[in-house]
């Protein structure tokens, strides 16, 4: 511990960014690039293509055979590459000259792609990326205000990319080893110049902060680490990852006076999966996905662990008389834990995965000697695993800074409100055992493509069925990740002076391009490298 | 529109390389070389090949990522047969989950093949009927004499095992130059279930104006696909995909659906890209 302020240091900054945020290839094929969305017509012909949807025209009708179940086979065969899942299957794009990334140069460090650049994408994170390489004489500058005698020298701005597909457990200890690595690199840069290096700081962009957090409390980084900065990290998961098992995507908000982003946001969301039968292909497979679902700790924004209500479907005079004289609650979950009351309940509605929709291949080829649902109990006792794991593993680096949208403006799911919207058609029902259980696959709508909106997709049971919606999301947040997820984090593990809640927020996926948050993370930057009682 | 006919193309495959998929054979053309995709599967056997492995079978099974503790062991027709739990990760084995392993070793090669089973319908996976699979399964290195007997994976023809339900044989053809060919044969020997599920709802077409995009309707064997051709407009006038379906009739080993696309963009030139493609679908021929 030294408790004097430095003078002259090299601070390298490596950046882990979220879920889908990093190009994938496969391992055997390293030429064959499986997800890069900084190549527009590559994630066109791949997604797009394959979204359920009859894209362009369809001359012989084949694509309109493209069902969704067929587009959800093509994407699991693409991002999963067989029945289930393989971590051995994909890996990132690693150390490659890219066209769509920053000309980034460092005399010493070199360009962009040796500091693996490659790895993530540009769309999406080059401009935070170009933005921290920009800033180091501004750091040290301000530093300076304080400390006169410090100089930053060198500053270089390396990428992790990971599989996203693989468990945050696994991701962690492939991204410990590159933080591991490129720390040696800096101290031994720093010991050349007979300066210092305190180590690294991370910053995250949501699951990216799982993925550093495992890396620094299980698989061994703390040390190398100086202090880790997450920015919309899901800390104990997001409802909408629920929500999107049932329902997919959400679809953006159309606008006439932004209609370019408008058809942007659309195609993103076109390419991501608008209906949860191509969602659950996918993430139902994933461990990684699946720990973004809201994990035992998780609370809605207003503080409850019961983040999940069924509303009683009685929804005529005769049916609220009825709640109104029995006392009828509606059901509220979970107890104590999402996992056995929720995720795995194979024979309720409310569960995570539809088993029809984790084989679009269809369930008649898969071995009769493995029921379906037990592929997804896998992952998800994996998912389970993995945040007890890192939670008794100490839960987060000692200097961890972390900031989230706290803005009501942008709607998210914070908590899941099933509710039914038929009145005739539930008239005297209630939600009991029976009717919940009921297997609603064949009866997911979903919205039009072009004239629809999320409000279309629900759970339609005939007229006399039950008929469920996850009704609008309402909390604040940035669309995707709960204020939660910074509120109520342990104030013994990350103090509330070291966590921002960006009352003028911003949405989730473009978060670091926001210029809050790049403030936001320059300042932290400044206080943690001048906060001399950390070297 | 006319149907392109992939019977009576005419393309020089001199050069070509051979390469035995499946129950078929391939020509391929020269710089492209293969990388087994792990969506290959046999019913519900998933077979790996690892190339000079300096230990036996057993040790591999035991070495293997999955491997989570034995709970059944045999010997079967040559193939050392384990039922293990199924290992998740560094920190947690299965309680329900089991892998059948089956593996062999050929000169300095692993041939290995797995099977997911649960302990609630296998209990500990040693009645005899789990090892049917290997009772009779030969592997041998693929020879042009051999392939008609069974299946090629790998470079090694497995005989004496028949799809009972169905099979996917896949592989990608690559370069360095990051271009080649996807390919998946796929096979069911029943006719599957009528699927009722839901259509996914008609929408007016949107052609992304960076796109244009074109369809012909191609036959192969008297059957029916379609060859849609994706290509660039403007400033992405160079790059082009193409994705190819041929539908054949269930139950025949011969005439799988043959599902094929290139590998990320063509750069320039597409037109004699896509008639060297379609020289190579020609080729796929039952062995």
């Amino acid at each position: 511990m030294i408790a004097s302020c430095p003078s002259d240091v090299i601070v390298p900054i490596i950046f882990v960014p979220g879920i889908m945020g990093s190009r994938l290839h496969t391992k055997s094929s390293p030429d064959e690039v499986i997800w890069d969305p900084d190549d527009i017509m590559f994630m066109l012909r791949k997604y797009g293509w394959n979204a359920g949807s009859v894209v362009g025209p369809d001359l012989f009708r084949m694509r309109e055979k493209a069902n969704v179940r067929q587009a959800a086979m093509t994407r699991k065969e693409l991002l999963i590459g067989g029945a289930s899942f393989n971590k051995d299957y994909l890996e990132p794009i690693t150390f490659q000259t890219s066209t769509t990334q920053s000309m980034a140069l460092d005399p010493y460090w070199g360009d962009a792609a040796k500091r693996n650049w490659s790895s993530v994408v540009s769309s999406s994170y080059g401009n935070i990326l170009t933005y921290l390489e920009t800033q180091k004489l501004k750091i040290s500058q301000e530093i300076k205000k304080n400390n006169p005698q410090f100089n930053l020298l060198e500053m270089p701005v390396w990428a992790l990319g990971y599989n996203w597909s693989a468990s945050n457990y696994d991701s962690g200890r492939y991204a410990a080893e590159k933080i591991k690595d490129w720390v040696g690199q800096a101290k031994q840069r720093a010991a050349e110049l007979g300066i210092q290096c305190p180590g690294a700081i991370v910053l995250t962009h949501s699951m990216g902060g799982l993925v550093t957090r495992s890396a620094a409390m299980i698989h061994g980084a703390a040390s190398d680490i100086f202090a880790v900065i997450h920015t919309v990290m899901p800390t104990d998961g997001a409802a909408a990852a629920y929500k999107r098992f049932h329902f997919g995507f959400e679809n953006p908000d159309a606008s006439l006076f932004s209609p370019i982003k408008g058809v942007k946001d659309h195609g993103g969301y076109v390419v991501l999966g608008r209906q949860g039968a191509l969602v659950t292909a996918i993430l139902g497979h994933m461990p990684g996905g699946q720990e973004l679902l809201p994990n035992k700790r998780y609370k809605d924004n207003n503080g409850n662990s019961k983040w999940l209500t069924i509303h009683n479907p009685e929804r005529n005079l005769i049916g609220h008389l009825r709640d109104w004289v029995s006392d009828v609650q509606p059901l509220e979950l979970p107890d104590s834990n999402p996992y056995t009351e929720i995720y795995r309940r194979e024979d309720r509605m409310y569960r995570a995965a539809n088993p029809e929709w984790l084989f679009p291949e269809g369930m008649e080829n898969l071995s009769p000697n493995k029921p379906a649902f037990d592929y997804f109990t896998e992952s998800n006792e994996d998912a389970e695993m993995f945040h007890e794991c890192v939670i008794s593993a100490g839960d987060f680096h000692e200097v961890t800074y972390l900031c989230y949208s706290d803005d009501t403006a942008f709607r998210t799911y914070d908590r899941i409100d099933w509710k039914t919207d038929k009145p005739l058609g539930s008239w005297g029902r209630r939600i009991t055992e029976e009717n919940v259980a009921a297997d609603r696959t064949d009866d997911y709508r979903r919205e039009h493509l072009v004239w629809g909106d999320e409000e279309d997709k629900e759970i339609s049971g005939g007229l006399f069925g039950v008929d469920f919606r996850i009704d609008s999301p309402g909390g604040a947040g940035d669309k995707t990740v709960p204020a939660s997820a910074g509120r109520y984090v342990d104030p013994n593990k990350v103090p509330p002076s070291r966590r921002k809640g960006h009352t003028s927020g911003y949405e989730h996926e473009p978060a670091l391009s926001d210029s809050n948050v790049q403030s936001w993370v320059k300042d932290t930057i400044v206080e943690v490298l001048g906060e001399c009682s950390l070297y | 529109m006319n149907a392109i006919n992939l019977d009576t193309l005419e393309t020089d495959t001199t050069d070509w390389s051979d390469y035995c998929l499946g129950y078929h054979s391939l020509k391929v053309p020269p710089g492209l070389s293969a990388s087994l995709n792990p969506s290959t599967h046999i019913d519900w056997h998933y077979p790996g090949i690892v190339r000079n492995y300096p230990a036996s079978a057993r040790n591999y099974i035991q070495s293997h990522a999955r491997f989570g503790g034995i709970v059944f062991q045999a010997q079967v027709n040559g193939w050392e047969f384990i039922v293990a739990k199924e290992r998740r990760s560094a920190i947690r084995v299965s309680t329900r989950g089991l892998v059948f392993f089956g593996a062999k070793k050929i000169g300095n090669d692993i041939v290995v093949f797995t099977e997911d089973a649960s302990i609630s319908r296998v209990g500990d996976g040693s009645a005899p009927k789990y090892q049917d699979f290997f009772r009779n399964l030969h592997a041998e290195p693929v020879t042009s004499r051999n392939r008609k007997r069974g299946f090629c994976y790998g470079g090694y023809l497995f005989s004496g095992y028949m799809p009972r339900h169905v099979y996917t044989f896949s592989v990608s053809f690559t370069s360095p130059l990051r271009h080649g060919y996807r390919v998946r044969l796929f096979q069911e020997m029943k006719v599957p279930p009528k699927d009722n599920r839901p259509m996914a709802p008609q929408s007016p077409p949107i052609i992304p104006a960076s796109i244009q995009v074109t369809e012909s309707v191609i036959t192969k064997g008297g059957y029916n696909g379609v060859i849609t051709r994706v290509l660039g407009v403007g400033e992405e006038a160079d790059q082009g995909y193409l994705d190819v379906l041929i539908e054949g009739p269930y139950g025949d080993l011969g005439k799988p659906i043959i599902a094929s696309s290139t590998i990320s963009e063509i750069k320039q030139g597409i037109q004699e890209k896509e008639h060297e493609y379609l020289g190579f679908l020609a080729r796929i021929q039952a062995n």
